[in-house]
């Protein structure tokens, strides 16, 4: 902290850079606070109609190939610590091996979104899209409001999947100013506040997976 | 930077650069981290291959809840962090409980929505047979009275006197039944009842149940003709003739997934 005013490394409305960092890290948060909440409310409207329909929960979540969710759990665990390594690496000074962590989180988060594509194009492939769309007369013969499921379905990892894309667009940012030069041991307070994002869009998906593709 | 000092420092694998104050977990910390979230997600795989009833729920989201701790404690280091980021991200959770709590409170007092669910796919209403449900039968009326009791009867009233407590409010009053037939907006004979309950009549609480099936249909139409009495009047008669052809012709299609909000709302309402 002694030399946190020999020259300009933190914006001059803060006393120095950890307090920049404490004070945009609090800020991060707050944001995660709010994401928490976004889909809390799909999981707890989730809930409570899976209380009320349980039987075509349970008919409907059989649609979902549980195995490609499994394998997107797996990647997208593996991209949590390669950006949590990223954060270390940078903390240590060690910039290659942080962009490397950063790319394998980026080629982590694509092929999440690859898999999602095969998924999504196969439900559309039976007819099943979200609400009045939902096209699929066998399903609906057996539970006319089944289309119930897959709104949820398509809404709920829709904006996940969107949060994934977003995260994509930060990390390729991150990479960026890694490369200019803009992160060192003292200063990665962006590089620290992508990974908590990166780390709440896993997060959600850790209870997304359980709830849609395997409970009922 | 103060709240992290007793950690700062302590088993630093590497070269220990990094902000003074910075907590730097050791790199192993995070691949057991990474080992333990991935032999997670394989337990909760296996579990939902077993049929625990509703463990397997509990038991599934028991682990969701490890997981992400274990990915908020070491990946987020919240184990390291100070106790007012803590607080926020628990705050989260806590308004999430209040939420749920609240919600699931309050439909666990309402009784569950009946099944929307049809028992048949396809109409058993044909061409052929179409004049067998226009004249009615004993078992007819017995179903007509089950339905006209499940739809009916809160506006309408048991009897049919348009005296049901859910038609109080209404204005116009729900049809008495019991009434000159030459009150009655379409009349009373079996297509002119059929045609209302089919479309519903607009600018009054009257829906339409063209979510119900036709065979169903035609069984409220007999119920209803033997709550009304004295001379019929079919003052939409060529409507219920149309509304019968344009459905013969459209049999066979996908049964509609949705029932009308108004069905909904009376249905929630029992």
């Amino acid at each position: 902290m002694s030399d946190s005013h020999q020259h300009a490394d933190h914006a001059h409305h803060f006393n120095s850079i950890e307090h920049e960092f404490e004070a945009g890290k609090l800020g991060m948060w707050l944001f995660l606070v709010t994401e928490i909440m976004l889909f809390g409310v799909f999981f707890a409207g989730y809930g409570l109609y899976m209380y009320l329909y349980p039987e075509m929960f349970r008919e409907a979540h059989h649609e979902l190939n549980k195995w490609m969710g499994a394998l997107n759990t797996v990647v997208l665990l593996i991209s949590s610590l390669t950006m949590a390594l990223s954060i270390a690496y940078i903390q240590r000074d060690q910039k290659t091996k942080s962009m490397w962590m950063l790319f394998i989180t980026l080629v982590c988060a694509g092929i999440f979104m690859v898999v999602k594509y095969f998924e999504y194009t196969h439900k559309f492939h039976l007819g099943i899209y979200p609400g009045q769309y939902f096209n699929n007369p066998e399903m609906s013969a057996k539970f006319p409001n089944i289309a119930l499921f897959f709104s949820f379905y398509f809404v709920m990892t829709g904006t996940h999947g969107i949060h994934v894309l977003i995260g994509m667009f930060a990390i390729a940012w991150i990479m960026f100013r890694m490369n200019r030069g803009d992160f060192n041991s003292r200063k990665f307070a962006a590089v620290e506040f992508v990974g908590l994002y990166w780390h709440i869009v896993d997060l959600i998906w850790i209870f997304l997976f359980p709830m849609v593709y395997l409970v009922v | 930077m103060g709240n992290n000092h007793d950690k700062h420092g302590s088993h630093d694998d590497n070269h220990g650069g990094g902000l003074h104050g910075h907590h730097l977990i050791p790199i192993p910390v995070y691949v057991k981290t990474l080992l333990a979230l991935v032999v997670l997600t394989v337990l909760t795989m296996w579990i939902s291959t077993v049929d625990l009833g509703k463990f397997n729920i509990v038991g599934n989201l028991g682990i969701a809840s490890l997981k992400a701790s274990l990915v908020m404690a070491f990946f987020m280091g919240l184990k390291y962090d100070n106790n007012l980021n803590r607080a926020f991200i628990l705050s989260s959770f806590g308004a999430l409980a209040i939420l749920v709590v609240m919600s699931a409170s309050d439909l666990w007092v309402r009784p569950k929505p009946l099944p929307v669910a049809v028992k048949s796919a396809k109409s058993l209403v044909t061409k052929e047979n179409l004049s067998k449900f226009e004249a009615g039968s004993p078992e007819m009326l017995d179903s007509g009275k089950k339905l006209y009791d499940m739809n009916c009867a809160v506006c309408h009233g048991a009897g049919g006197k348009g005296d049901g407590a859910g038609g109080v409010a209404l204005n116009p009053k729900p049809r008495n039944f019991s009434a000159d037939a030459g009150t009655w907006t379409f009349g009373n004979t079996a297509k002119s009842i059929y045609h209302t309950l089919y479309m519903g009549s607009p600018g009054t609480g009257m829906a339409s149940y063209k979510s119900l099936l036709p065979e169903d249909r035609w069984a409220l139409v007999h119920y209803v003709m033997s709550l009304s009495s004295g001379n019929k009047v079919g003052k939409a008669d060529d409507k219920g003739n149309a509304d019968i052809e344009l459905e013969l012709a459209s049999a066979g299609g996908p049964p509609k997934p949705s029932i009308p909000i108004d069905l909904a709302i009376d249905r929630v309402a029992q």
